[in-house]
This record gives C-alpha cells, structure tokens and sequence, in this order.
C-alpha cells in the first residue's frame, strides 16, 4: 500500500495541467508509474494520470521522428525505431528490464533527467527537442533544458521530436554497468560528422552519470578538425572529454573510477561514430 | 467547485483476473499486487516492492509487468493473468510449467510465478530463444538460489514442448 490519497484520471491535457496548477506541490503526474509509484515523496498525496490523452505514438516525419511522451519504452524496441533512431533503440535496448520497459515511458525516463536515463544520453547527443505545455507551448533541446533548470512546476512533456541522423554522420552509444541491464557508471553517446571519409569536422559527446546531471560538449573537435581520423585523434578526444567533465563519487563508483570510465566509453563511442559516419582508417 | 475538491472518481474498477471478472473497490495507494493478492491470488510474491526482482510479476494485458510499480486504479479495464491462471481447462499444466518441474528449475520457489510469467510471454514473442536471448528476457526475475542454469534449461525446453504442441495442431 502506498500513500497515495488521490488517483485522477485526466481528461484532456488542460485538465491535466489545470489540476497540477491548482493543488499544487501535493500532485504529480503520473504515466508508467514505475519511478512515481516506488519513489514520490511522502508528501505527494494525488496522483493525475496522463495516459489516457492520446499522447503516445510514433510519428515519421521528415528527416525527424516524433515520439509521443507516453509512449511505452517497449513499444520503441521495434524494427522501426532501429532504423530510424538506432542510437535511441541500442540505448533502451539495456535500460532497465523487460518488465520495466513494459510500463516506463520515454517522457517520464527524461522528465526525471537527473535520474540515470540511458535514453536522456542518446536524445541529448542526438539534439532532441521536447514539445512542452504549461501555460503556453514552448519547444526546447534536451540541453536548453538542462542549462535552464529543467522542466516548469506544472509542465507537461507532450512529444519529443528526434532528429535523424543525416548523411556523413555516425553514432556511437556505450554503457557501462554491474550488469547489462544495471543502472550505468558511466553512460556516453556521440554524434561524429566525418568530412571526406577522413576527418571529424563535428562531435557532439553526451555524458550521463559522471556527475550530478548528463553533460554535452560540441566543441571538442575543434581542436582535430584538420587531422586524419586516427585512433590517436579518438584517445585524445576522448582524453579530452575525461579531463572536462566534473565526477562524483557515490556507493556504485568512485570519481577516480568515473573519469577512466568517462575516457574508456568516450573512445568507443567516437570510435563507432566515425566509423558509422563512413571513416576510413587503419586499425 | 475547484477541481481538487470534486470527488474521486469512485475508486471502484472493473478487471479480469484469469478470466475472471471482478468489479473491487480500491484505495488510490492501493497496488496492483496488494489488490491481487487480498483477491486470493498469492503466486504473486511481495518481494522488493521497488520494481527490481520481478517476484510479482503478472501478465497485464499479455505483458509481464511488475505488479509492486502499478497501482491498482491504474488497470482498470485491463486482463490480468497469474500463474493460477496458466493450467490448460485448470487441469492440465502449462508446458512453461511441465518444464521447470521436468528440470528442477524451481529452488525455494519464491521466484518461480514471476519467471515462469515473463517465460511464458518471452516464448509467445519468440518462440525459439537463444540462450542468451532467454536471459536477457528473464533479466527482470532474480533467484536469489541462484538457480539461474536450470530455469533457462527449463524455458529452452519449453520452448520445445510448445513448438511440438503446436506442429501437432497443425497435422
């Protein structure tokens, strides 16, 4: 038994919105349920349920896919979503476990973005843009919203609209774990532009769990934007990253053992991004 | 009347539990495995209660789920189905369960409603696993025996019975 008091079934999203508004601190919403229901605070007295508002669904669009919030995280497990978002499925294909992924949603894995979400990495390396709704509309990045404080009191993820990865681009997602479905360590994404089949013009990497929040850098290949693509290039790239991110150290791993974590999966990444990007060099 | 004080929508909610219909009254805080098991259901284990052993793991419209993360006011309208539900007419066993008794699999048995319920859905989505597409599938249920060996012999030799039963429909 939980000590929710209250369990309202919204209607429609400004009905959702209006509840959340009006009482306030004592509310959440809830989708899935998988990290509200284990997690919500003691405070937390009524529970506003957002599934029944037609906000799940895939959509195609040009060069862009459009995944609504409620969207179960198995449901993105499919042959569509492999070939669309490839980064996005290897990263939910070990977040969490089967049983988790039946209910867990993609707009509840990122409204909690502070939480370990492998998906959070992938959208925020891949310049995902979340549909929001409070009082008015607003579309931001995944990153604009970790700069800027995160999500409004009473706002509602409606949609989140992931670019698709272009031609002369590659991606590279690498976990590291206790096990294959744990919580990550350490998590990094990387979205590499390689430019004449032989160098990285263009490197977005994308750190989760180093520190308190997931971290993005774009300016790292700035400085081998002229160099031949060489393994040498990925470890000081990689190197580079390590150096910059803050880490933490908490009961799953110390700083010390972050930060190689941070330059060992930055060097995979980069290293199948390239790769997938179409660069050629020697092993 | 402001929105926070309009009443509840009634806390009542209409489910099937193995083909059962039951129309219950429920608390807001009330979870799905609480709720199954004060209806008598008990394969479904309280275990963890955070989402992270898969003992009380059921079928929740045909997809394994843990039970302790749902809230009951959440199913309403929905099928849910139990290791009580699984035997052929209630009778005969299902060949998920034949093979965990054939191969030992079950220890202390704590574990074994929530594995054979995520075998059962692993095997109607893939029918002929792999090893290791049979452990990732059951990476939700945890034994705590650490029996984990034979509980995968046992889904591999399910998945056996069930391709059989199925070929000899077809003749």
């Amino acid at each position: 038994m939980k000590h929710f008091r209250q369990f309202v079934v919204a209607g429609t999203v400004d009905e959702a919105i209006g509840l959340r508004k009006t009482v306030g601190a004592k509310s959440l919403y809830i989708a899935g349920g998988t990290t509200v229901v284990p997690m919500a605070r003691e405070s937390v007295e009524v529970l506003i349920d957002i599934s029944h508002l037609g906000l799940d669904g895939i959509s195609d669009q040009d060069g862009s896919i459009s995944i609504g919030a409620t969207t179960r995280l198995s449901s993105l497990l499919s042959p569509d979503i492999k070939a669309a978002v490839p980064m996005l499925f290897e990263a939910l294909s070990h977040c969490a476990t089967p049983l988790i992924r039946n209910m867990a949603t993609l707009g509840g894995s990122l409204a909690g973005i502070y939480l370990p979400s492998d998906a959070g990495v992938a959208l925020l390396a891949l310049g995902a843009e979340l549909e929001l709704r409070g009082d008015e509309e607003r579309v931001v990045t995944v990153d604009d919203l970790l700069a800027g404080g995160w999500l409004g009191g009473y706002e509602l993820i409606r949609n989140v609209r992931i670019p698709k990865i272009g031609k002369g681009q590659g991606w590279g997602f690498s976990k590291f774990g206790r096990s294959d479905i744990d919580i990550a360590l350490v998590n990094v994404g990387a979205v590499a532009s390689v430019t004449d089949g032989s160098r990285i013009s263009e490197l977005r990497l994308a750190i989760g769990q180093s520190s308190s929040r997931p971290v993005l850098l774009t300016d790292l290949a700035e400085g081998t934007a002229t160099e031949a693509i060489s393994h040498d290039v990925i470890r000081r790239l990689a190197d580079s990253a390590s150096e910059r991110v803050k880490v933490k150290s908490d009961f799953r791993a110390s700083a010390a053992y972050r930060k190689h974590l941070v330059s060992v999966l930055a060097a995979r990444s980069i290293l199948a991004a390239a790769r997938e990007a179409g660069a050629r060099f020697e092993d | 009347m402001p929105l926070h004080e309009r009443q509840v929508p009634d806390l009542k909610i209409k489910i099937s539990v193995n083909d059962r219909a039951f129309d219950v009254e429920i608390s807001a805080g009330e979870t799905l495995l609480d709720l199954l098991r004060r209806l008598g259901f008990k394969s479904v284990k309280h275990g963890c209660d955070t989402g992270n052993c898969g003992a009380c793991t059921v079928l929740l419209d045909g997809r394994p789920v843990a039970s302790c993360l749902i809230l009951a006011p959440q199913v309403d309208g929905s099928t849910i189905l139990t290791v009580e539900g699984l035997a052929i007419c209630g009778k005969q066993l299902h060949p998920v369960q034949e093979a965990f008794i054939e191969t030992g699999a079950p220890q202390c048995g704590f574990c074994t409603p929530g594995m054979i319920m995520t075998a059962v859905s692993l095997l109607s989505e893939n029918p002929d696993p792999t090893r290791d597409e049979i452990r990732h599938g059951i990476a939700g249920n945890i034994c705590r025996c650490s029996g984990y060996v034979k509980v995968v012999d046992a889904i591999e030799s399910a998945a056996k019975k069930l391709c059989d039963r199925d070929a000899g429909h077809d003749e």
